[in-house]
């Protein structure tokens, strides 16, 4: 991935980390944990499947089966001017058609998610219109790897590896933990990245958090076999007291959190870019 | 009336290469004709009907016109969340195939009857119910309905010989016909049917003439809010009704018409036959409809209770 991709992936990233801080924060919801876990996940997407957030009939599809982070791709839709500023700012008002997951017929929402597992049965349904069609259009899916728990996943991806729908590619959002804890003392994931192989499925694991790698994945040339990238996340990444702390899938912020926060994440930011400029 | 369906969906199939076909490993010897004539249209899901309902709503998504195929409790049943969360939240034309209504598959125990599948869908509404009554009319509302934007489902027969001669002849009311009368003395009580419960409304018409009670048979073939308003405006004209149908008393077409007849303001007597409770032994359909009370014999009761009590409240 070229320098300048890089840079522009990051500074998309920037943007839905304060976004979905600021919005959360004005909102007064939760949840925001789960979604700074996605951010660069969606930076990487839509920078690497730029077509998803457009209208045309033969774009890529893009599918947030974990419905609870919406708004990290609110944020993103937002970025990419699908969504207004003011629309945006509606987010879990009354009246709004932004929730807390994301409704269908809204713009730039191709499946309306929110009950886990279902996403990747869509998705699969889009990357089989495709290949029908002998389109070369993509189909993305961010998912928790709480969300593996449902045995649906497993139908699905049975389905997509029988099928060969090459053009499917999957993020498993692993940061390691669910609602009521971490997922190792509920239900074991640890060999995540075993079960998606013997389901006959191109397995790659990275960091999660480095949108270079994460991106080199999602454009690397599609084969048969659909992909899944089990990327390493840290559940409330960015921000100094959330990380890895589990009541921050529900707690709204208040005034003095949000303010540490917005210093936490302009930190990050700045050392995440500084690394990666580094690596080269 | 399976066999018609997929004939008629092939013949269809064949100039719209949007039509797919999506079997959840079930139709043995049924749904090879489609396979034979359109496979490149034609998926075998596996077992798997939740994922076969999420992929028909992505393939719908794109453009695609996918029916889902299976025995009506894995059709409606299993993946039930997938159909309110897919096609009717996305109005997307998925068109769900469930196949033997009612204890259809009589042997085959209660896994597989087919009982409480228009109550569960009924309730999410945004999706139109189509219940015909035979071969013909199956065959019909394929040809005129498989393109319409919206989710349907198809709740169709095993029964692949049967046809009720006495609809050609019925008045259509779009949803619902009434079925001819010979003679023209008065009729107080109508008798509606759901699908091929008509034929046991038919069988039990013959019975009551003999002890010259005359009904009103209705054959409802679409569930929708709009064709039961119609119809409960229509029943409202008679003294009293009996609604017939291979599914639970509790939600199914009787209880759907009851609702709309309560707002109509009618006040009339109203009596549903179905499903009260599956029975605790497995038996043929026939012997299962009788054990239920919704075969000829339980309409002929019926009518004639209502007949009776109409008759002591005026007599009072």
């Amino acid at each position: 991935m070229n320098l300048h991709a890089v840079d522009q992936t990051t500074a998309t990233a920037t943007q839905i980390r304060r976004t979905v801080l600021e919005q959360s924060f004005r909102a007064g919801v939760g949840h925001i944990g789960s979604a700074l876990s996605i951010v660069d996940l969606v930076a990487a997407v839509v920078h690497a499947f730029p077509t998803c957030v457009t209208e045309e009939d033969r774009r890529d599809r893009f599918v947030l089966s974990k419905g609870h982070a919406s708004l990290a791709w609110y944020a993103a839709l937002e970025a990419a001017g699908v969504l207004s500023r003011e629309v945006l700012d509606s987010f879990c008002g009354d009246g709004s058609t932004l929730g807390v997951h994301p409704e269908p017929h809204t713009p730039g929402v191709d499946f309306g998610s929110g009950s886990l597992g279902m996403g990747l049965s869509f998705a699969v349904g889009t990357a089989l219109a495709s290949k029908l069609r002998g389109e070369t259009s993509r189909t993305a899916v961010i998912m928790s790897d709480a969300e593996c728990n449902e045995g649906i996943v497993w139908e699905s991806a049975a389905f997509a590896a029988q099928h060969q729908l090459g053009g499917l590619v999957v993020l498993v959002d692993d940061n390691k933990q669910q609602a009521l804890g971490a997922t190792s003392g509920i239900l074991d994931q640890s060999r995540l990245d075993e079960r998606w192989r013997a389901f006959g499925w191109d397995v790659r694991t990275c960091d999660g958090h480095d949108v270079s790698v994460l991106s080199d994945h999602l454009r690397a040339e599609p084969t048969t076999q659909p992909r899944v990238i089990i990327a390493q996340t840290i559940f409330g990444f960015g921000v100094s007291y959330m990380e890895r702390e589990l009541p921050w899938h529900y707690r709204p912020m208040n005034r003095k959190q949000f303010d540490i926060a917005m210093n936490d994440i302009a930190q990050i930011d700045t050392a995440q870019i500084d690394t990666e400029r580094d690596a080269r | 009336m399976r066999n018609i369906f997929l004939q008629t969906l092939a013949e269809l199939a064949v100039d719209h290469s949007e039509i797919m076909f999506l079997t959840g490993d079930l139709g043995f010897g049924v749904v090879e004709q489609f396979k034979d004539r359109c496979p490149n249209q034609f998926i075998n899901m596996g077992a798997a009907e939740q994922n076969m309902v999420g992929v028909a709503t992505g393939l719908a998504s794109r453009g695609f016109v996918p029916f889902t195929y299976s025995i009506i409790n894995f059709s409606v049943l299993r993946p039930l969340e997938f159909i309110r969360n897919g096609p009717i939240a996305h109005q997307v034309p998925v068109r769900i195939v469930g196949v033997g209504p009612g204890y259809e598959y009589g042997s085959n125990g209660p896994t597989h009857y087919g009982v409480e599948d228009i109550a569960c869908l009924r309730s999410f509404g945004g999706i139109d119910i189509h219940v015909p009554a035979d071969v013909h009319r199956a065959r019909a509302a394929l040809l005129r309905d498989w393109n319409s934007p919206g989710p349907i489902y198809f709740r169709l027969s095993k029964d692949d010989k049967l046809v009720i001669p006495e609809l050609h002849d019925a008045t259509d009311h779009s949803g619902f016909s009434v079925l001819a009368r010979q003679g023209d003395a008065p009729a107080r009580t109508v008798v509606v049917c759901l699908g091929s419960s008509i034929e046991e409304g038919l069988k039990a018409r013959r019975l009551l003439s003999r002890s010259n009670v005359e009904i009103e048979l209705v054959c409802v073939e679409m569930i929708n809010d709009d064709a039961i308003t119609r119809l409960a405006a229509y029943v409202a004209t008679y003294d009293s009704v009996v609604t017939v149908e291979a599914h639970s008393v509790r939600g199914g077409m009787g209880s759907a018409l009851s609702e709309a007849l309560g707002e109509h303001g009618g006040g009339r007597r109203l009596k549903r036959l179905g499903i009260q409770s599956v029975p605790n032994f497995i038996g043929t359909q026939k012997t299962l409809d009788a054990a239920s009370g919704f075969d000829a014999n339980g309409i002929v009761a019926a009518v004639e209770l209502m007949t009776h009590d109409a008759a002591a409240e005026s007599s009072r």
